[in-house]
Formats: structure tokens, sequence, C-alpha cells
């Protein structure tokens, strides 16, 4: 196929993101500029940075996402372990349970969170039964549930890609290093975790931008008590009518995550010419 | 990290059974009698699953969200496979700057893209409808279309294009009798991917949902603002079994290997 051929292949998905992605987003871009009573200026911005309270909303969701990501980084490694270390069937079966909720959306698990999490929900019943606690413990509408939530919905987008690097280390490196006498914890420090640096960074970066930009989750789990940013676009484009506002808030949101995304990118750009440099 | 020690095989048991708790918790909760969501439930029955059948309004909205998602998937697969078709398969300048773009809106929050969408269509003075609701809807889906049928291309032997070429096929019949046949699993995969990530999206739809295009995740999310009783949780469960169903069915058939790549 010809380059030209190639190009008009391309073309009509090319164009339906310049229609339908990237031209709004500039088009919200400008409109985030717009003042008060008219004219321009970063007016919108400065209420979002400056004014105490709804800066308190992008200090809460950058730490509760912070959190979400370790927590995702923890959970993620024996997941992936076990899937790139399993054989064909396993592998396929185990890929279901984790894509299948993948699929089912963040309405249905946000319910089931709430019911699950309720002060009479499922695991107070459990903990009030045992004898563990005396009275309900408070998670939904607090900073613990909404972790507890985006972790669930965000796991598999740091397991995937960890498996895929786990996958691409030969098997005889622990094998090696077992034989030597190195015991399973300093093989994972010294043979796994720098190996997988790579595919635990793509990891990082997928569930911190998505845990930065949820929605449905923190509207269930989160109520008005925790300040989350996605919730508060919603909130002022759609009960307030301050659009200009809400589209300076999505900028915020959007700057930051493709930063992310071209960030890791160049990483991974330059990683790939170190490699081909090193051969 | 030792995959056979039991201690290990009990952690990982574990964090699949945190995934699956939402899941689990929303299907026993549809089968309680009561109309709260107290647990255990007391009583069984499926008395839910009748109010959902008979409540018009989930009806309506099941069958725009239908709509929706086919039409976004039919959409999705054609530009999709079109687009990673020439990235895989000729030598583009910039091909991985395209394939990031092309990829970009899995990364870069939906909620972004739906508000973008609506100052766009106000501006212009587009009304809520399927179509509009569509061109949402297919931003957020391309991008696992064209990453499914571009490992597909990737990994496609080009020898046998060639042989057709040298039968004397021309590059289009080549295309759908050589080339389409063999990764028709991918395109199931990419398909099926599409129209999920459309039926259950609730970030792009809350903002472009008319009142007559309400899609089922918006209408669940309204019903559960202002009743708690357990006919969500039915439609839940029967979200829940058809996409097992669905994703199972793909285990089954095409494997779910290629997501692990």
């Amino acid at each position: 196929m010809t380059t030209a051929r190639a190009w008009i292949l391309l073309l009509p998905a090319t164009l339906f993101l310049v229609v339908g992605f990237a031209g709004p987003i500039v088009f919200l871009g400008w409109t985030s500029l717009n003042v008060k009573g008219g004219g321009f200026g970063l007016e919108q911005y400065r209420r979002f940075l400056l004014d105490p309270f709804y800066r308190g909303f992008l200090t809460e969701t950058v730490i509760i996402s912070l959190v979400t990501t370790a927590v995702c980084g923890v959970l993620a490694y024996p997941l992936a372990y076990q899937l790139a270390r399993t054989g064909a069937r396993a592998r396929s079966f185990l890929l279901m349970l984790l894509i299948a909720p993948l699929m089912i959306g963040d309405v249905v698990r946000g319910y089931g969170w709430l019911i699950a999490l309720g002060d009479y929900g499922v695991l107070n019943q459990l903990l009030l039964a045992a004898g563990v606690v005396a009275k309900p413990i408070r998670l939904i509408f607090t900073p613990t549930g909404v972790v507890i939530g985006l972790v669930q919905v965000l796991l598999p987008f740091m397991v995937l890609p960890l498996a895929a690097a786990i996958g691409t280390i030969p098997v005889d490196l622990e094998e090696a290093s077992l034989s030597l006498g190195a015991r399973h914890g300093r093989i994972f420090r010294k043979v796994l975790l720098p190996l997988t640096l790579p595919g635990l960074a793509a990891g990082v970066v997928i569930v911190f931008a998505l845990a930065m930009g949820s929605f449905a989750i923190p509207m269930f789990l989160g109520g008005v008590r925790v300040k989350i940013v996605g919730p508060l676009v919603f909130q002022q484009a759609m009960l307030t009518g301050d659009w200009p506002f809400a589209a300076a808030i999505s900028s915020v949101l959007f700057a930051t995550s493709l930063l992310l995304l071209v960030a890791y990118t160049w990483l991974g750009g330059a990683r790939r010419g170190l490699e081909a440099a090193g051969r | 990290m030792n995959a056979r020690s039991p201690f290990f095989r009990a952690a990982t048991a574990l964090i699949y059974l945190f995934l699956l708790t939402p899941i689990l918790v929303v299907a026993i909760a549809s089968l309680n009698d009561a109309a709260s969501l107290a647990f255990p439930p007391k009583r069984l029955s499926l008395r839910w699953y009748g109010a959902f059948l008979s409540a018009g309004e989930f009806g309506r909205a099941t069958g725009v969200s239908l709509e929706v998602a086919i039409t976004t998937a039919a959409i999705a697969l054609a530009l999709g496979t079109a687009a990673a078709y020439a990235l895989a398969r000729a030598p583009v300048p910039g091909g991985f700057v395209v394939l990031q773009y092309l990829t970009a809106p899995l990364i870069l929050p939906a909620l972004v893209v739906g508000l973008a969408l609506l100052q766009v269509y106000s501006r212009l003075g587009v009304s809520p409808s399927v179509a509009s609701l569509v061109a949402g809807h297919a931003v957020v889906a391309l991008p696992y279309t064209v990453r499914t049928m571009y490992a597909a291309f990737a990994a496609y032997d080009g020898t046998l294009d060639d042989a057709a070429a040298t039968l004397g096929a021309r590059p289009l019949r080549t295309f759908f009798k050589v080339t389409l046949p063999l990764v028709m699993p991918s395109v199931i995969a990419g398909g099926v991917f599409a129209f999920a990530i459309s039926f259950s999206n609730i970030m792009v739809s809350v903002f472009l949902s008319g009142p007559s295009t309400t899609t089922l995740p918006v209408r669940m999310y309204n019903y559960i603002e202002f009743a708690n009783d357990p006919t969500i949780a039915a439609i839940s469960t029967v979200v829940v079994l058809a996409t097992f169903l669905a994703v199972w069915g793909l285990h089954r058939t095409v494997g779910l290997g290629g997501f692990f790549r």
C-alpha cells in the first residue's frame, strides 16, 4: 500500500476526531476565557485555582487519585504476575474476570458499592454480626469510600500493562536468581520491579488520569461531602449553568491528562530509542 | 513472587473477590422481596424484575441505549479498522503520533468530551438526538476498535495479501476476501467492546442525553437519586449477566489474549 492510499484510509477517523473531539475541546478552551459582563481573561482560572473553596476540590481530587493509584499498584502486581505466568486457557479466564467488570459501567458498580458499603450495607452487617464493631462504620460519603470504588473500577487498567511487562521477562531470570539463593522478596525487588517499571509507569499514568476525571463513582460514593472535580464540572455546567467556569475546570482537567499522556508517550519513545541504539 | 504458594493464590483470589463485590452484591439485592436494600434479604422474589419490565421508562431507555450502542459500534469499527489497517500495513510518516492521537480519548477525560460537545451543539443549535449522542460515544469508543484492529493487522501475515495480488486480485478484493475474514475474530472483539463502552457510558450521556434520548445509565442514575428500591438492582443484574455472557463468548471463541499486549 502506498503512503497516499494509507492517508486516504486514515482520513475518516482523523477528521472525525477533529470535528468530534479536538475542535470541541478548543472551543471549550475559548469558552473558559469568557469573563462575566463581556471581554476575555483568566478570571475563571483564577477563581478555580485561587479561591480556597474551589481549590479544595482540586487538592482533594489529586490526593484521592494518588492514593487510588498507589493502592492499584500494590494490588495489581500479584494479579499481573499470575496472569503473565499462567497457561493460555487460565489466562483467558482470568482476563474475563478482569475485563467484564470494566465493560459493565460505572453506574452499576457505583450502585453496587453503595449497597455494599452503606451504613446498613453488606459490609457493616457482616462486621456487626461478627461483633467486630459495635456500631456501623461510615464508609459512603467519605474519601475512603471513594478510593475503594475507584480502585475497583481502575485496577484492570493497572494490571493489563503490568502483566504485559512481566510477560516479556524470561522465567529463566527468576529461576536463575532462585538457584543462586535469592528469596522471592529479593527477586521481586531486584529483578521484577526494575524490569517492570515501564509497565508500572503506563499503569500509573492511566489510572491517575482516569481517577482525576472520574465522575460516577464519586457521585455515588462521595455525595456532596467529598469534593471531587468531575461532579463539580457537572454541577457548574448543568445545575448552576455557569458554562465558562465549568469550561475552565474542564480545561484544567484536560490539560493535566494531556500533559501526563505526552510525558508518558515521550518517555516511551525515548525508551524505545535507547533500546534501538543499544542493539 | 511465587505463583504456586497457597498464600499467593489466596491473595489473588481475594483481590478478584474484591473486583466482583459490587456485581455480586447487586445480584443478591435484586432478589430481595422488600422495598429496601436491607441485607441479607429476608425473603426472595423476582418482583423487581417485573417492575423493570413493566416500567415503560426503562424499556424506552434500554431501546435508546441499544440504538446508540449499535450505531456507535458500527461507526467506531468502520473508522477504526480503516485507520488501523493503514497504520499497521503502510509506511506512514508520523504514524506513531497518529496512533496516539486516535487512541488519546482513552486516557483524556470523557467528561470533558461530553461538556465540550454540548457547548458546540448549543452554539450551533443542534438539539439532542440519537445522532448527536452517537457522535460523542463514537469518540470514546474509537480507541478500543483502533487498538484491537491495530494489534490484529500488526500480527497479520502480509505474504497472504501478496499471494492474492500475484493471483490477480485487486487490493479491495484482497482486503474483503482474504484479509478481513482472517482478522474477523478481532473485528468481533472490537465491536463488542465498542458496544459495551457505549452501552454503559454515563460521562458523555449525562451531558448529551435529551428528554426523548435518555440512555439507560442516565435513567438509572436519575432513578437512584430519588428512589431506593431494588428495581435498579434488577436492571443492573440483567446488564451484568448480558456483559458476562458476551465476554464469556469472546473468551470461548476469540480468546481474550489480545488484551494482554
